[in-house]
């Protein structure tokens, strides 16, 4: 069975078809020359392995810019846009990005601001018989970033939606030239709502002692609205939408104690595996995981997908089952590159999912879930939901 | 507008050409596409069919010639 996330039903749902790949063979190269790794001991070992390098984008949109503008008189900026995003930084400049990143976040009052988010959602959709669960998420969401990042009023959800997803997707496969071109606009587009606003302004104080220019500053913010947003909202999105078509378990969330509730979360962010794949560049080559040699300075597309649901590590891979005795999943990457923001990631569901499951655990699943066509961000669209 | 010639005029405006002087038979390698610009065409052609394609198939097709084959045995 050859990886194809073209496949038949893969956007619905790609899990079948990745145990189906996993099970053929773990490791695939693809048409395109890389290196699909599915099975989970290999994806947490390449994860943790410091020899393996991140993947260039900045560079790689540098080297497309001429074929994606060609015949267009926008100004190429995705390359530079994406030049201090830490996932794709190496060395002393990632510790350095990633430890100014940090410590900016380490300044927000995240619990008021978790506080306050989720009263204002619950007030404005609880009142509503019927509504797209997704909305629901992206409006919590939306509050919590637009709190973190003091982003200024006049923005709104629909272009954070549009924004974070833009960036978001310009990391994908198979992106078309016009995509990359709506991609870019989005991009230029939303550096005034960063430029000289609080956020932008702790980085630059915080970050005095690095040469940064308005192009880093605006790339680290970008960068960090995408992450906070984009993956927030898909993790809840996804997990809540998996809880709800199981109305039992909205009932039993409900009442669960926190130390459980530790274990739902945990589960939840196994399950939804925002992001699905992740990339290596190997500096050596490697033997004995195929019939030849994978040569040094190949890519290795790590699906975090399969690894999540790989049954020599999860038994009943598919299965909501918190109480699993090992959950050591890779839903936020491994080794240097972890999540910068896996503690917000966590604290959001901490704080929103027992209040959620009492607002909407007498609301019911009324339509079939509608996915995104995106490789490697899984992304619930729409989940209508009603009042029984 | 036959299907090998809209192929040619829309690979050929991706590479500065003449559609005439796109060979049907040369592979998208051989003619210097880009993969991002297989990409489009791949799903501008999915727009003007109204038919989900496979851009991993037609990539391994890889001619004009190979990918009208396949979608006449497909239709």
């Amino acid at each position: 069975m050859k990886w194809n996330p073209f496949s038949v039903g893969y956007f619905d749902d790609p899990y079948p078809h990745l145990s189906q790949c996993r099970q053929h063979s773990p490791i695939q190269e693809t048409p395109h020359g890389v290196f699909l790794v599915l099975d989970y001991g290999r994806v947490q070992k390449a994860l943790r392995n410091p020899g393996y390098l991140v993947s260039d984008l900045p560079g790689f949109l540098k080297s497309k810019e001429p074929v994606i503008f060609n015949s267009s008189n926008d100004c190429p900026y995705l390359s530079r846009m994406t030049s201090k995003w830490p996932m794709y930084l190496h060395g002393d400049e990632h510790k350095q990005i990633r430890s100014l990143m940090g410590k900016v976040f380490s300044l927000m009052p995240i619990q008021s601001i978790l506080e306050e988010s989720i009263h204002i959602t619950l007030e404005e959709y609880t009142s509503r018989n019927t509504f797209n669960l997704v909305d629901f998420g992206n409006f919590f969401i939306f509050q919590i970033i637009k709190r973190m990042f003091r982003l200024p009023d006049k923005i709104t959800l629909d272009q954070v939606v549009s924004y974070s997803n833009a960036l978001s997707r310009s990391q994908d496969l198979y992106v078309t030239k016009k995509a990359y071109r709506e991609i870019n606009t989005q991009m230029v587009n939303g550096i005034s709502w960063f430029r000289d606003y609080p956020y932008w302004n702790e980085l630059k104080e915080i970050g005095a002692s690095i040469s940064l220019s308005e192009d880093d500053l605006y790339s680290m913010c970008g960068v960090s609205l995408m992450a906070a947003f984009e993956t927030s909202k898909d993790n809840l999105n996804n997990g809540i939408g998996l809880l709800m078509l199981h109305p039992e378990r909205m009932e039993q969330l409900k009442n669960i104690p926190k130390a459980e509730l530790e274990n739902w979360i945990e589960e939840i962010f196994r399950l939804s595996t925002p992001l699905q794949y992740t990339q290596r560049i190997t500096q050596d080559p490697i033997q004995g995981w195929l019939p030849k040699d994978i040569p040094s300075g190949s890519t290795l597309m790590l699906s975090l997908a399969s690894a999540n649901r790989d049954p020599d590590f999860f038994p009943n891979p598919n299965e909501f089952w918190p109480e699993r005795p090992f959950n050591d999943h890779l839903a936020f990457g491994a080794g240097s590159h972890f999540c910068l923001g896996s503690w917000i990631a966590r604290q959001e569901l901490r704080q929103a999912l027992q209040p959620i499951a009492h607002a909407l655990f007498s609301y019911r699943v009324k339509s079939k879930p509608v996915w995104a066509k995106q490789i490697f961000l899984r992304s619930l669209h729409e989940l209508t939901i009603s009042k029984d | 507008m036959n299907l090998t010639l809209w192929l040619q005029e829309k690979i050929g405006e991706e590479l500065n050409l003449p559609a005439h002087e796109i060979p049907v038979d040369r592979t998208f390698e051989e003619l210097g596409l880009d993969s991002i610009s297989l990409v489009s065409v791949t799903f501008d052609l999915e727009e003007k069919l109204g038919v989900s394609l496979d851009p991993v198939q037609i990539a391994e097709q890889n001619t004009i010639q190979k990918i009208v084959e396949g979608l006449a045995e497909n239709s």
